[in-house]
Formats: C-alpha cells, sequence, structure tokens
C-alpha cells in the first residue's frame, strides 16, 4: 500500500521550529512519509537585484553575477535546512525526503503538492499585522485558496 | 505545538474537510478559520495600483497646470512645480523606474513651455554626468581586473585572526574601498565573500547574531565610506550638478572630503563599537574562514599586468582629482584616465557595456534638468518659503532641520531621489536665509547616505537583509541608534568644523 505523505513548506523567507515539530508530529500520528520542501524563492533575489540595478545602478553583469550568488547562496542554507530536518525526523521514527527547489513560491508549492500527492501540507506563516495581510495580501493565503488538499498554518 | 498559534483551512473536497488521514493512528483534526486574505475589491485595486496611481498623478497635474498661479509664483513656475510633483510622486511610489521619471521630466519641461527643448536636453551634458560616467567605467574595470578582490581577501586574510577583528577589518575594508567606488559595487562584491565566510563558519541564518553582525558591517561599512568622496555614490556629484546649474557655485573634490571627512571618521569608529556591542561573537575562533580566504587568494595566483595597470591609474587619476580638479575639471580626468585605459588595453568596450548601468544619466540629466527649471521660474524659492523657510530662519537649525529629514526620507526611498527632489528646494532655502548655497548642498548630500536600518534604505541595508541573517528585530535598535548619532555627529561638526575650512554657518 502506498504510503501518506505530509508536506512541510520552507522557503528563504519561511523557516520555523513550530512548523517543524507540528510536522514531525503530524507525519509521525499519521504514519505518514514528511516531505520536506525548501522553495528557493526567486522572487527575493530579483528585488534586490532590481534595487541594485534601479538605484545602485549595478550593471547588466554585476547584476547578474550577484543573483547567481545569491541564489547559491540560498540552496547551500536550504541543504543544511532541510538536511537538520531530515534527522530530526528520522530520529522520531518519521522516514523522510527532502526536495529543494527554485522558483515562485506559490507556484511551487502548487506543483509539489499535486506532483507528490501529499495528504496535507503545512506552512509557515511570517510574523506580520493583519493590516498587512490585507493591504499587501499573503502568499500562505494564497496556496490555501489554491491547494487542492488540506492546508495547516503554522505561525512563525 | 502552541495550538493557539495555529490556523488551519477547511478542506476543500467533503472528506478530507473532516480533517482525518486514512489509516491514521489518531485522526488529525483540522479545524479554525481560513488565513487571513485581502478582500477582492482590494485584490483587483492591487492589481491596478501602477494605473491607478499613474492617472491620479497627471489628473493633479493636469488640475495644477489649469489653475491661476498663486501669489508670488509665476505661470511658468506653478508648471515647473506640476512637474516636479509628478517626478516626487513617482520617485516615491516607484510606480515607474527612476531613470524613465527622469526622462519624463525632460520631456515635460519644452512640452509645457517651461524650458526650450535644447535647453533641457544640453543640461545632460552637465559636466557632474560625464564626471559619474568616468567614474562608473573605472570602477568596472576595477572590479573586472580582479583587483578589488584580491585587495579585500589579502586585507581580511591578514587582520581576521579573530571573530571580532574579522568583523572590524570587513567593516572598515567596506568603507575604505567605498571612498573609491561605487558603494553598492562594493556591496556587491563583498556580498558572496561574506557570504562563504559565513557558510564556512558554520553561522546559521536567524540564529547567529556574529553572522548577522558580519552582513552588517559590510552593509555599513558601505554606507559610511560612501559619503566620504564624490566616488562612493552618485549622490554627492547629483547635488553639486544642480548647485553649478542653479547657482553657479561648486564644491570641488579635496573641499568635499575636507567637509565630509571628519563625520565619516567619527562615524567608522561609532559604527565599530556598534556592531561589537550589538553583534558579539558566539565563536571561539575563525580559522576555517582563515584558511579559506587562504585558499581563495592564493587562487587568484600572482599580481597580472592588467591589475597592475589599473591599480597605478586609478592612484594617478585620484591624485590629480584632489590636487588639480578644480584646474582640469573633475569630468575630464574622469574621461582622460578612461582613455588611457583602453590605450593601454586595460579593458574592453563589451566588459564597459556589459557593467555600466546607463540608466543613472537618464536619471541624473533629468533631476538637473528640474533643479534648473524649478530656480530658473523661481518655484524653488516659493517652495522653501512654504515649507521649511517659512519657520526655520537660523542657518543651524536649517542645517539640522534638512540633515534630519533627509536621512528619515532615506530610510524609505532611493536616495538618489531625495537627492533629486530636495536639492531644488534646499538651493531655494539657501537664498531664503540668505546662506551659502554650498553648505546646504552638504546638508543634503552627506545624510542622504546615512541610512542604517531599513532594507530600503540604501542597496547594500537590501543586500544584507537579503543573506537571511540579518532581522528587522536585529537591526532596529543598533541602525536607529547610528541614524541618531549620524545625525548628531553632523550637526556638531557643521557648526564646530566647517567654519575652519571656510564654510560659516
Amino acid at each position: 500500500m502506498k504510503m501518506k505523505k505530509i508536506l512541510l513548506v520552507l522557503s528563504t523567507t519561511r523557516k520555523s521550529p513550530q512548523s517543524v515539530s507540528a510536522a514531525i508530529e503530524a507525519a509521525k500520528v499519521a504514519s505518514a512519509q514528511l516531505v520536506i520542501l525548501f522553495v528557493v524563492d526567486r522572487q527575493l533575489s530579483d528585488k534586490v537585484i532590481r534595487q541594485l540595478t534601479e538605484e545602485g545602478w549595478i550593471g547588466g553583469s554585476p547584476s547578474d553575477r550577484l543573483y547567481q550568488a545569491m541564489q547559491a547562496e540560498y540552496v547551500a542554507q536550504a541543504e543544511v535546512i532541510v538536511r537538520e530536518i531530515q534527522q530530526q525526523a528520522e530520529q522520531a521514527g518519521v522516514p523522510a525526503r527532502p526536495l529543494i527547489r527554485e522558483g515562485d513560491f506559490i507556484e511551487t508549492v502548487l506543483e509539489v503538492i499535486a506532483e507528490q500527492e501529499v495528504e496535507q501540507v503545512i506552512l509557515t506563516r511570517r510574523h506580520r499585522s493583519t493590516l498587512s495581510r490585507i493591504l499587501f495580501g499573503s502568499a500562505v493565503a494564497e496556496i490555501q485558496r489554491r491547494s487542492p488538499r488540506p492546508v495547516k498554518i503554522i505561525d512563525e | 505545538m502552541n495550538e493557539k498559534r495555529a490556523t488551519s483551512s477547511p478542506a476543500p473536497d467533503p472528506p478530507a474537510a473532516e480533517g482525518v488521514l486514512e489509516g491514521a493512528a489518531r485522526p488529525l483534526v483540522l479545524r479554525g478559520r481560513l488565513a487571513q486574505t485581502r478582500p477582492r475589491w482590494l485584490e483587483r485595486l492591487a492589481r491596478h495600483k501602477r494605473l491607478i496611481i499613474i492617472a491620479l498623478t497627471m489628473a493633479i497635474f493636469f488640475a495644477l497646470v489649469s489653475q491661476p498661479a498663486p501669489d508670488g509664483l509665476t505661470p511658468e513656475g506653478l508648471k515647473a512645480l506640476a512637474i516636479f510633483l509628478v517626478c516626487v510622486i513617482f520617485w516615491v511610489t516607484d510606480v515607474i523606474p527612476l531613470m524613465i521619471t527622469g526622462l519624463l521630466a525632460v520631456i515635460l519641461f519644452p512640452l509645457t513651455g517651461v524650458l526650450k527643448a535644447n535647453e533641457a536636453y544640453a543640461l545632460f551634458g552637465n559636466q557632474a554626468v560625464f564626471f559619474i560616467l568616468g567614474a562608473f567605467i573605472l570602477a568596472s574595470s576595477f572590479m573586472r581586473s580582479g583587483l578589488s578582490q584580491r585587495i579585500a581577501l589579502l586585507v581580511l586574510k591578514r587582520c581576521g585572526k579573530t571573530p571580532e577583528r574579522l568583523m572590524g577589518s570587513l567593516f572598515l575594508l567596506s568603507a575604505v574601498m567605498s571612498f573609491w567606488i561605487t558603494a553598492h559595487a562594493v556591496a556587491a562584491m563583498m556580498f558572496p565573500i561574506v557570504t562563504e565566510i559565513a557558510l564556512a563558519l558554520g553561522l546559521k541564518p536567524g540564529r547567529s547574531r556574529y553572522g548577522a553582525g558580519l552582513f552588517l558591517a559590510m552593509a555599513w561599512g558601505c554606507i559610511i565610506g560612501s559619503v566620504a568622496t564624490f566616488l562612493g555614490g552618485a549622490r554627492a556629484p547629483l547635488a553639486v550638478g544642480i548647485l553649478q546649474e542653479t547657482t553657479g557655485r561648486t564644491i570641488g573634490f579635496l573641499p568635499w572630503m575636507l567637509a565630509a571627512g571628519p563625520t565619516v571618521v567619527v562615524l567608522m569608529g561609532v559604527g565599530l563599537l556598534v556592531l561589537l556591542r550589538f553583534f558579539p561573537s558566539e565563536l571561539g575562533e575563525v580559522e576555517v574562514a582563515e584558511r579559506f580566504l587562504s585558499e581563495k587568494a592564493q587562487a587568484l595566483g600572482p599580481l597580472t599586468r592588467r591589475e597592475k595597470g589599473i591599480g597605478a591609474l586609478m592612484i594617478v587619476t585620484i591624485f590629480c582629482w584632489v590636487t588639480l580638479g578644480d584646474r582640469l575639471g573633475l569630468a575630464n580626468i574622469a574621461l582622460a584616465a578612461v582613455v588611457i585605459a583602453f590605450i593601454f588595453q586595460l579593458m574592453t568596450w563589451k566588459e564597459v557595456e556589459e557593467d555600466v548601468n546607463w540608466g543613472v544619466f537618464l536619471l541624473y540629466g533629468g533631476a538637473i534638468a528640474m533643479g534648473f527649471a524649478l530656480e530658473r521660474t523661481g518655484a524653488a524659492s516659493w517652495v522653501a518659503r512654504h515649507t521649511l523657510g517659512g519657520f526655520i530662519h537660523s542657518p543651524v537649525l536649517m542645517v539640522a532641520a534638512l540633515a534630519l529629514s533627509t536621512i528619515v526620507l532615506t530610510e524609505m526611498m532611493s536616495n538618489s531621489a531625495v537627492v533629486a527632489s530636495l536639492m531644488p528646494v534646499a538651493v531655494g532655502l539657501a537664498r531664503d536665509i540668505a546662506l551659502d548655497p554650498r553648505l546646504l548642498t552638504l546638508a543634503l548630500a552627506i545624510p542622504s547616505g546615512l541610512a542604517f536600518t531599513l532594507p530600503l534604505s540604501t542597496p547594500a541595508m537590501m543586500l544584507a537583509y537579503s543573506s537571511g541573517f540579518v532581522r528587522l528585530r536585529d537591526v532596529i535598535k543598533g541602525g536607529l541608534l547610528l541614524d541618531l548619532i549620524a545625525w548628531a555627529v553632523f550637526c556638531l561638526l557643521a557648526v564646530s568644523y566647517w567654519p575652519w575650512i571656510g564654510l560659516e554657518l
């Protein structure tokens, strides 16, 4: 019988020990495999490069080199984090599978939900005011709205 | 897990809505509400935000230019003011790129009859614009040759033997390099080095205060160093370019260094203390980083002909700017150095095309044209009388108020845009209280680089935040303290030291 999967979603700007504990606990309770997805969000690098180009007057070539360096740093950070969580899960008796993807946060998470056929998604929500979420929108709310599977949100 | 902090959504299909995972030892019940999201009307409004801002701004523009001019302002002055308002709104809201707003200003002045077309376009030929062009090309050659990276690695390897010394040398190196090449280019070059040091030391993003301190040492060093000369950022040449076009007065390379230097030196000391106090090391030693820096430095091999040539050219050029700047012209020296670099094949045009951001010339040409138009039509004086000039008549208070407003604005918007927006008003204010306009130019251009807290303040800060090591809650105390100290130090030195170099308040 195919093992059930629970998806823990982390990203360059969304990491919290609470969501890791909650995901391991949920996977243990459901005897499910924990899929640890770390999204290396391109939006962050794009935003920084845009500011450096338009306000810092950095040219095209140095911007590209910096972009590559930033993405490489995020991937290296992601590898350390997912490896730690994998060990934590395995110590708790939960089989875990790490995944690192680069791309747009919302679209990547939705793609992985469909691809991995997960039963449940656990997302970390950054600490922000309600007003800010209403005014500027929320990626977590967007995923919750579009996800075909139930989404549990853990605040940072 | 803290249940109060968790919210869950009902699942879209009925079985999952119960929240029970099939075959689970214990059912996992999903309770709670949907994550807070935007109402649909706000979603639609946000999607069209840009167009709405542009439409509203243009409506304000047409409403203003169709009104009769108020007392003390000519019809041309009103039109110039309306164009100024459009540019400020676009710069603050960032609905179109900064440089395109500069271009818009140049188009609108001839179209509204405020300036003749040949007058408006001739302002792109201002010396300041060509000085920036030359400085950017030289900076590109310095970075491309690998000399900047070699210097950085050698200094860090030699000086960074303990955690505190590593942080200190990173901070001072970033500051000193930003004296001579644009601070944003220094930050872009240092970022991968700092990242690799942090990773080699096994520092954890968001958990290591020392890690945050290393990235802030880079950013704060670049910020402080960038105000020391005309080369650290394009803001100072822009301010001097507007000063020259509007008043005929100017500030030379050496006088600028003399005026800004003491503030920079004091802030380098204070900044280092703030870093060591707020970001103490949790490491006993940094041997791994030292090994990494040695390997990187060794991999560069011996000094190349190109590095030697660029190094010599930079030293001679800086010497000429300092000693012969007033006689030969800063732009002439910069462009002569560029020509020499090409004669000796120290750089290629392809590299220049790839490295230089030509948008800067559109913004600066537009900003200088705007300053000229506001001054020529009398709109700058009118704005000055109706803002700070209306209630501050003391030169000391004026310098302090302008410096403070500039630091606050710079925390929230592009510092080039702050200089472009406030410089024409500063010239008007100087005339209003019969003050040497060079003083208010300094009071605007130096503090416009000194913002240490928010990610939007400078690209170097944005870069530090993007590392994942620096969070607002880590920076807020130290950053605001530095903002305040920078303002106080600047004001104290303006009052006590400037008269010694002939800048009497």
